[in-house]
């Protein structure tokens, strides 16, 4: 074989590796019988609702009628939070799952965990459409715990998000000299929590 | 053409184009399939998905310092006591002018729902220091220009002051989360006027009568006489000896449950 018929014979080789990835891929977007149950097609997609974010201050010893809140990120960024502080952020989620035996397993954590600061710690819990809590049980989780939420139904469904961030330890010191506390505070780096919806093959009301 | 030798090419440049043809082809169905496998896998892709949530917050800060004779102290940490001493250099200035008065700047910052308290704690001077021979007082003034001798409270301010801050609470205006306050520290040499101690005696005498004088009990009477004690000349304080002692400043962070 001249060089030339090696090289287009190996292009060949490769293609048809991939071919038969592909095929096995296509599993997943095709309808076909499979052994043992196994999902055939469908869709599974979580977004945030426009609209539905809030957060509260819930610092128990500030008085109610002083405690702060908006309905915007931007006014929870201007919000300066001190050891002590207690805080509520609120969001509404749409997901989607299309297809049958489709399980989901929805986790919430920091997008960027190394970021957030000594001291600040966040919960979660999960409400369903009717202010029910789903997950956890009863109380909340700590961020980067996943909640199994099987049986999800199927087609479009909202949830509530509620994250509680609690400040504790001791704010960072400055000369009060040199910085005014009129200038804008900087982030601490809480940044963004990420909602992760995963397919499992697995628990409650999965058909093997 | 031998029939056993290897079959030649036509010539160089059509077998050039021979395999040019069989690479391109190879590499279109390649590329067909890789579509294809690229199709297969966004489609494998939607069975995870993700968004996010915005939950950054403003992070608060505090702080607090002590400033006298244009040097400041800057604590680091909530535990950190500042101190304002005093000397010899204001011993001799003490002797020298009869009075001096300094002026101290606070300024505090605790930002958001968090307050800041503090006290100042006044040093017990040194028995037969200059100090100790003076008339101290240390009392809040609206400003550095107004710590004056003239401007010290007649009486004692007393050993242990306390002083807010800054309120806790997140109120409105973020100016108040930081503030300057000024403090006057003022002495007064006068070494004869106020005794170091005081020296009393008290005499007693009592009597009773004869056993024979028919008369029973006893009388008696008591009477003191105390002096205040100064020192002598000799014993004038050395300001150039003088002990240091300090002012010392201990702040606290403060919630609004607890804030004074």
């Amino acid at each position: 074989m001249t060089r030339a018929r090696r090289v287009a014979a190996g292009v060949l080789a490769g293609a048809l590796f991939v071919a038969l990835g592909a095929a096995t891929g296509a599993l997943w977007s095709h309808a076909a019988s499979q052994a043992g149950g196994m999902i055939t097609g469908g869709d599974l997609h979580v977004e945030t609702v426009e609209g539905t974010y809030s957060w509260t201050e819930t610092t128990a010893d500030v008085p109610a009628g002083e405690q702060q809140s908006g309905t915007t990120a931007e006014g929870l960024a201007g919000f300066v939070a001190t050891p002590g502080d207690t805080l509520i952020t609120s969001q509404g989620l749409h997901t989607r799952l299309t297809g049958d035996n489709i399980h989901a397993r929805m986790g919430v954590d920091w997008a960027e965990p190394s970021r957030v600061p000594a001291g600040v710690t966040g919960r979660y819990r999960i409400l369903d459409a009717t202010g029910d809590q789903v997950v956890p049980g009863s109380g909340t989780t700590p961020l980067g715990t996943p909640s199994e939420l099987y049986g999800l139904p199927a087609g479009d469904t909202t949830w509530t998000l509620e994250v509680t961030l609690t400040f504790t330890g001791t704010p960072a010191y400055t000369d009060p000299a040199a910085d005014s506390s009129t200038t804008p505070p900087a982030e601490d780096g809480l940044g963004v929590i990420e909602v992760r919806l995963d397919q499992v093959r697995s628990g409650i009301g999965f058909t093997p | 053409m031998s029939a056993l030798g290897p079959a030649r090419p036509p010539s160089g440049s059509a077998h050039r184009r021979t395999a040019g043809r069989g690479l391109r082809a190879a590499g279109a169905v390649a590329g067909a399939v890789l579509l294809v496998a690229a199709g297969a896998g966004a489609a494998r892709a939607l069975w995870s998905d993700s968004a996010t949530v915005d939950a950054a917050t403003g992070s608060g800060s505090a702080g607090f310092s002590v400033e006298a004779r244009g040097s400041t102290e800057v604590a680091t940490d909530p535990g950190e006591m500042l101190a304002v001493t005093v000397g010899a250099t204001e011993a001799q200035s003490l002797t020298e002018n009869g009075s001096i008065a300094l002026p101290l700047v606070v300024r505090s910052r605790a930002d958001g729902n968090t307050g800041l308290s503090y006290t100042i704690e006044q040093p017990a001077f040194a028995l037969g220091s200059v100090f100790a021979e003076s008339t101290v007082r240390l009392f809040p003034v609206d400003s550095a220009a107004a710590c004056t001798v003239e401007a010290a409270p007649a009486s004692a301010t007393g050993t242990s002051l306390a002083a807010v801050g800054v309120a806790a609470g997140y109120g409105t205006d973020r100016a108040s989360w930081t503030a300057t306050q000024y403090w006057c520290l003022t002495a007064v040499y006068d070494p004869l006027s106020d005794p170091v101690s005081t020296y009393t005696n008290t005499g007693t005498v009592t009597g009773s009568y004869p056993e024979d004088s028919g008369q029973s009990g006893t009388v008696g009477d008591s009477d003191s006489w105390s002096i205040g004690v100064t020192p002598s000349p000799s014993t004038t304080p050395d300001p150039g000896a003088e002990p240091n002692a300090s002012f010392e400043f201990r702040h606290t962070l403060t919630r609004p449950s607890s804030s004074p």
